[in-house]
């Protein structure tokens, strides 16, 4: 928060204030990114769980806030974000709203543009992404746009940063009134005009937030949110009206908005864009024909997540074992003034989070970011949505499954792009029994080492299964809305670097706030308790749970307590105890199976269990604990009883 | 159109005509169709007709995905996917 204030001080500077408005993946964010820097603070919407970015910049004699609205279709009220960016709006009225659109879909982007001018705010189009349009075939005349719709358009490619400079010259322009850019009005069909016109007739004395036309044409649509704002009078016009409109067209008054909108938007791409549709295939759509290929999409899409594993393992030990060489020195010299309780929990943590997290997470997610930047994600989804479907989810719950993996903090912050509370809840329920690094560590260490390999493998196809079903159960215990899919397919695309780094960052963000605080005090608490004594009646307390239902020797119940804070205790804790490097003189095969079961899923790890409380609550972070605590004993000791058969 | 006996037994469950009523669910890849009316949840209906999928919109189903998945659409120059469970709702008339 240094910046703020050192800009605060700096009082000759004028200020404006911004709000970037557009879809999902027309590169708003790019744009917030390439105007804000550094200079950006992610928090919430009050009492909401939706990311509000805002962010400032400093040019010329301006300082520029800006805030990044959450990307929206409409202005309507299908979603929390739409209702968000709508409030906005009218209660914070920022200078200027740039309205990015994808100029390779125009049509479809000018039905939030259309909503936008409704709105009767100083705005500026962002003509986004005219490269992707060229190759589509597809130009837009942005003078004809600019006239018909009354403000400044401006093409831009953000992802190379062409355009931004000339939209941050417009938007100072258009905040010191030096040009004009609130849009021109709109017209409908007659009917529809009509029946606007004797809505706004009935409300022109009132006072309200939004704009006469606004609100009256959302009457007509029946927007719950804007019925609120008015008496009844001026409800039973609207309503009389709405339905001589829906018998007249033969459609639900909301349907025949969306269907003049886009009429009118017909009409307006119709002067001002040209298509000519390329001779060939382009290499995107050549690429589509085989990753989301029926059956062939299939096999690439496993083969491109396990060698993006492999790649991930490779490349993570090599840094790890980097790391951890530095770190050993660095041990040796404190040693000599700290604890070595104290050591071990605070230190032990420290390490533990470079040496795990940073080198598997960090690339992990770089990966990660550079299949979702390319547009990979959503082909995902597209394949994966029927066996979502199974369990109440669908395609999109893939994206923070599959960052589960990496680590599971970041994963249940992902669940948030998930339409309904319900789905959020499940995704985050399913994505708390995939195994992260961490836990991939132990199945690698106990199992693939001591075990065999294909005993590895076992685990990680029974983990995903076991997620699912888990996913099914809570799908029919937890009441609430359920969507289907309905998706945007962003046209496959060369990932950006720039995006995939802020991407990573924000990821990794979330980690070393929540993750390497949890290890630190967490360790820290555990050396107390160790050293306090306090924790051998505990074995002695579980002996029966440990010895007599689970087969494992009593002090496992100390591993699976250093466990709940950094779940690789379990692997390297044993080793540390004992003073051995072998594990099969402490623990037999079975042994290491039973405990590396229970180790995947007896409980969230503390950091993942911090995370569901903040965006659900103690209660469901508590809940999805219990259960799992419950479900790794019963089965645990399920496990121990067949393999003592089989093996 | 010609009509080939043998396909069109085979096919029979399946076999469509111009004008035919459908479900969004059963036209094939490369199938061009008129949107004639949605169904379902009153949200659904105003997200897919904010998105472009409004009645009298023309759409091309552009892939489908095995056992139930869902199908790409390209309508008014972008492509969605719909789930099958939404699909099923909109009602088409093949062009």
């Amino acid at each position: 928060m240094s910046t703020r204030t050192e800009y605060d001080e700096d009082l000759n500077r004028s200020n404006i204030t911004i709000a970037l408005v557009g879809n999902a993946n027309v590169g708003k964010s790019t744009l917030f990114n390439q105007l804000t820097g550094l200079h950006q603070h992610i928090g919430n919407w009050p009492g909401k769980t939706v990311e509000k970015k805002e962010g400032t910049l400093c040019y010329e004699n301006y300082k520029i806030d800006v805030i990044d609205l959450p990307g929206i279709y409409s202005l309507s009220t299908f979603s929390i974000e739409e209702l968000i960016a709508r409030e906005y709006i009218v209660s914070n009225r920022p200078d200027v709203i740039v309205n990015v659109v994808d100029s390779s879909s125009l049509e479809r982007n000018l039905f939030l543009t259309l909503q936008l001018i409704e709105m009767q705010v100083p705005m500026v189009l962002a003509l986004n992404m005219v490269d992707v349009a060229e190759r589509k075939g597809i130009t837009i005349n942005e003078v004809k746009l600019s006239e018909i719709l009354g403000i400044p358009v401006i093409k831009m490619v953000v992802s190379k940063g062409i355009g931004v400079k000339e939209l941050v010259d417009t938007i100072i322009q258009i905040a010191s009134k030096k040009i004009k850019a609130i849009p021109n009005r709109i017209e409908y069909g007659r009917d529809i005009e009509e029946r606007i016109s004797k809505i706004i007739e009935v409300i022109k004395d009132r006072e309200l937030p939004y704009p006469k036309r606004f609100v009256a044409i959302k009457l007509l649509e029946n927007d719950e949110e804007i019925k609120k704002l008015v008496d009844s009078n001026v409800l039973d016009v609207a309503t009389k009206l709405a339905n001589e409109l829906s018998e007249v067209r033969g459609y639900a008054a909301p349907i025949v908005i969306a269907s003049e909108r886009y009429a009118t938007i017909s009409k307006i791409v119709n002067e001002v864009q040209e298509v000519v549709a390329p001779q060939r295939l382009s290499l995107a759509e050549r690429l589509d024909a085989i990753l989301m290929h029926k059956y062939l999409g299939y096999p690439v899409m496993v083969g491109t997540v396990l060698s993006m594993f492999y790649a991930i393992f490779t490349i993570g030990s090599m840094l790890s074992d980097a790391i951890a060489g530095v770190l050993e020195g660095i041990a040796e010299y404190l040693s000599t003034m700290l604890h070595p309780l104290l050591l071990e929990g605070i230190w032990g943590g420290f390490v533990a989070g470079l040496t795990l997290l940073l080198p598997y997470v960090i690339p992990f997610y770089i990966l990660l970011a550079v299949l979702e930047d390319s547009g990979y994600l959503p082909r995902i989804a597209f394949l994966l949505d029927n066996i979502m479907h199974k369990i109440g989810l669908h395609g999109k719950a893939i994206i923070p499954i599959l960052m589960g993996y990496g680590c599971n903090v970041p994963a249940c912050y992902a669940c948030r792009i998930m339409e309904t509370e319900r789905e959020r809840l499940i995704t985050a329920f399913v994505v708390t029994f995939i195994p992260c690094t961490a836990r991939l560590v132990v199945i690698y260490g106990l199992v693939a080492t001591y075990v065999g390999i294909q005993w590895a493998y076992a685990f990680l196809a029974m983990s995903f299964g076991i997620a699912l079903l888990m996913g099914k159960l809570a799908y029919k215990t937890c009441k609430g809305e359920s969507y289907g899919l309905i998706m945007e397919m962003p046209t496959l695309k060369a990932p950006s670097a720039k995006v995939v780094i802020v991407e990573t960052l924000i990821r990794v963000k979330s980690i070393i706030y929540v993750v390497f605080p949890v290890y630190i005090l967490g360790g820290l608490a555990i050396a107390l308790l160790q050293l306090y004594g306090v924790l051998n009646p505990i074995e002695l307390l579980f002996e029966p749970l440990m010895k007599d239902w689970l087969g494992l020797p009593s002090f496992t119940i100390m591993l699976l307590i250093f466990g709940f804070i950094r779940k690789e205790m379990v692997l390297i804790l044993p080793a540390i105890q004992f003073g051995v490097t072998d594990l099969n003189i402490i623990f037999s095969p079975i042994q290491m199976l039973v405990l590396t079961f229970i180790a995947i899923f007896y409980a969230p790890c503390a950091a993942t269990f911090v995370m569901l409380k903040r965006e659900f609550s103690l209660r469901v972070a508590i809940y999805i604990t219990l259960v799992q605590i419950g479900f790794a004993l019963l089965f645990g000791g399920i496990l121990y009883r067949i393999l003592d058969v089989y093996l | 159109m010609s009509i080939n006996p043998e396909r069109c037994m085979r096919h029979r469950h399946r076999f469509r005509y111009r004008g035919d009523l459908v479900a969004l669910t059963e036209l094939k890849e490369g199938d061009r169709a008129f949107v004639v009316e949605i169904r379902g949840d009153k949200k659904i209906v105003q997200r897919l007709s904010d998105l472009g999928i409004t009645p009298n919109s023309s759409l091309t189903v552009t892939r489908t995905a095995p056992v139930d998945g869902p199908i790409e659409v390209e309508v008014r120059g972008s492509k969605l996917i719909l789930g099958k469970d939404i699909a099923k709702n909109v009602i088409v008339k093949i062009e």
